[in-house]
């Protein structure tokens, strides 16, 4: 008995059922088609988000100072945030360094009404490191220095101050318990979600009128490029070693402080497990931290679509078993006729294979629709890989056979006299 | 005349519950290339239990059963099945044909499990559905038959690998006496050229087409005289 003849004694036994089959079809379906499209949104989503995450650059690294852990309001002039940047940027492997500190306060929109706010204060360089700019007026200028102005994102313009021209009107922003009034002179470009940073979102003033209002000059955040992919650890050394010999600096000024990290086992700064004055974590490390993330929302998902599968599995094994007891007396005819137990095993193993796989290639096509529909809905693209194909035929056919083969063992294992008196 | 089918102290118990049955208490029985025995007796009195395992659609629960000078009785279950493709051929009352496929197809059915190409099978189908007379009827389903029409499909595929043996359980059984007589004539016409047919019948013209008969009662031959 060739392939071909067994494909068609297969599906003319399907097609007398046509509706069972059809049933036991959508059962695979499903569970195929929630694995495909699990995988395909998954797939696009991680390319979009990874694609935010290595927008915001791979050979980013980012760089938090906490000084007031080891050091005394007003001690340590060396730690005001351009001064730093200055510093960092000057190291051999830094393209560009950027301080960002960021506050949340509120913006006036009415009579007595507020929305919150998130303010980022930087320096004009950040619209360079994020090649980010403004689509009306223009970015944050070194002449700004101190002054109350703001550049806004985009979708914040449209928000607070509607459509139209935003350049040249003012805010009312409280801030820190102080009132200001911000003077609109650019908005951005809109530019969706870079990192975990929603860019059209914020409102940018000057880093150094933010730290007025706070009275804080010393902790900040920097953003550092290092001048290629492959000079991102040098640039993480770099940046250490400048941070290591600041903190080491310091220890010989501020008695102080020291007395308080001596005590510590370890004594340096850097060493002591308490007392931590500075993080620098590259942006490699957030992408990984990312995928690793991504592989378990797979693995929980896939769960998921697993245990469908396998419910549509057991379908396929009920079903196959009605149809085993309805054909018995088929069985019996075929068995008088010369069918050994091992074509009878092939028949019923082979029509349940057929079941899965015709479900398998059906729930491709329906799990590609739902992946294209998720990637219009979530805004990511539809990424075709070979793992939805893959996957699709190598489950389809594992269910075939791991539910098919109970069924088709017991038609197999038939009595022919018996089965040929079955009604 | 060499012996196509020994049958050698043969019994067969069917367990039933919790009590055995016993369908065949001792057989002893030999049928001659070319003979045309009709296997007789009231029903319950094992007949159909003798075609069956003259047949090699059961194995014996002592004793044993040569076709051809072979031992049949402890053949595997595959080794079963080939040879019922091959060496024998199943009439049944009920016909049993595949209700959705063509006379032709059910024709095939033997010759597909013996492993003939597809080309082959179909002229040979078709020539076994001429011999019965019904090859005009070839893509008929048994539905659109009449009884004595499917009876006639079910001796062709009996027919289909050419096998020595023919073996019939009441053949006519679901048929009116003049088609029952027609089902006859062709055996006859089977054993003149050289088959070997066995019918297992209870009704007296049908014995009467036979040369031999045997009678069985309680599991057991009548007369003893069975091995002639």
């Amino acid at each position: 008995m060739g392939l071909g003849e067994r494909i068609f004694v297969g599906l003319s036994a399907l097609w007398t059922h046509k509706l069972r089959t059809g049933l036991s079809v959508l059962g695979v379906v499903i569970g195929v088609a929630a694995l495909v499209a699990i995988v395909s949104m998954i797939e696009g989503a991680t390319a979009a988000i990874s694609g935010q995450i290595v927008g915001l650059g791979a050979r980013t690294i980012t760089v938090n100072l906490y000084p007031t852990r080891v050091i005394q309001p007003g001690q340590g002039a060396g730690f005001l945030a351009e001064q730093i940047s200055d510093e960092l940027r000057s190291a051999a492997a830094v393209a560009e360094a950027v301080p960002i500190s960021t506050a949340s306060g509120e913006v006036q929109v009415g009579f007595n009404q507020t929305s919150p706010l998130r303010v980022v204060g930087t320096t004009p360089e950040y619209a360079w490191l994020f090649e980010f700019w403004p689509a009306e007026g223009r970015f944050l200028h070194p002449l700004d220095e101190g002054k109350p102005v703001v550049v806004l994102g985009a979708q914040l313009a449209t928000d607070l101050l509607g459509p139209g021209d935003h350049v040249g009107k003012d805010l009312v922003v409280n801030l820190q318990n102080e009132t200001l009034v911000l003077h609109v002179v650019g908005v951005m470009n809109p530019r969706g979600t870079v990192g975990t940073y929603d860019v059209d979102g914020q409102a940018y003033v000057p880093i150094s009128l933010l730290q007025e209002i706070s009275g804080n000059r010393y902790f900040s955040t920097y953003i550092v490029q290092a001048i290629g992919e492959g000079q991102v650890d040098e640039a993480v050394s770099q940046i250490e070693a400048i941070l290591d010999q600041k903190f080491a600096a310091l220890s010989q000024t501020t008695n102080t402080a020291m007395r308080a990290i001596a005590a510590m086992p370890g004594g340096a700064a850097r060493t002591t497990t308490q007392i931590v004055p500075y993080t620098v974590q590259a942006q490699r490390e957030l992408i990984q931290a990312f995928e690793e993330s991504t592989r378990t929302m797979m693995l929980i998902l896939g769960g998921i679509a697993a245990i469908s599968l396998l419910v549509g599995g057991i379908g396929i094994m009920n079903i196959m078993l009605v149809a085993v007891v309805e054909r018995t007396r088929e069985v019996g005819i075929r068995m008088a006729t010369g069918a050994r137990p091992g074509d009878i095993l092939g028949q019923f193993l082979f029509e349940a294979v057929l079941v899965c796989v015709v479900g398998g290639v059906l729930g491709l096509v329906v799990g590609w629709l739902a992946g294209a529909v998720g990637a219009r809905i979530g805004e990511w693209p539809f990424v075709f890989s070979p793992l939805p194909p893959v996957i699709a035929f190598a489950f389809s056919l594992l269910i075939g056979v791991v539910f098919g083969i109970y069924p088709a063992i017991r038609a197999s294992h038939l009595d022919p006299v018996e089965a040929l008196r079955h009604e | 005349m060499e012996d196509l089918v020994r049958v050698e102290g043969v019994t067969k118990a069917y367990r039933l519950g919790e009590i055995d049955v016993w369908a065949l208490r001792g057989v002893d029985l030999a049928i001659h290339q070319g003979e045309f025995v009709a296997l007789t007796g009231p029903s319950g009195s094992g007949k159909s239990t003798l075609l069956h395992l003259m047949g090699g659609l059961h194995r014996p629960t002592a004793g044993r059963v040569l076709l051809e000078g072979k031992d049949i009785s402890c053949l595997s279950r595959g080794e079963l099945a080939r040879l019922r493709g091959r060496k024998v051929g199943f009439v049944f009352q009920q016909f049993h044909l595949l209700p959705r496929a063509s006379a032709l197809a059910n024709v095939e059915l033997p010759l597909m499990y013996a492993g003939i190409p597809r080309k082959t099978r179909r002229e040979r189908a078709l020539a076994c559905l001429d011999r019965v007379g019904l090859a005009l009827r070839a893509r008929h389903r048994p539905g659109q038959l009449s009884g004595g029409e499917c009876q006639r499909v079910a001796i062709a595929r009996a027919l289909a690998c050419d096998p020595p043996l023919l073996l019939a359980d009441e053949p006519t059984g679901s048929l009116d006496t003049r088609t029952g007589r027609e089902i006859l004539g062709i055996f006859r016409v089977l054993v003149a050229g050289g088959k070997t047919v066995v019918v297992v019948t209870h009704e007296p013209y049908v014995a009467s087409f036979a040369a031999q008969q045997v009678r069985l009662l309680d599991g057991r031959l009548e007369d003893g005289d069975g091995t002639g």
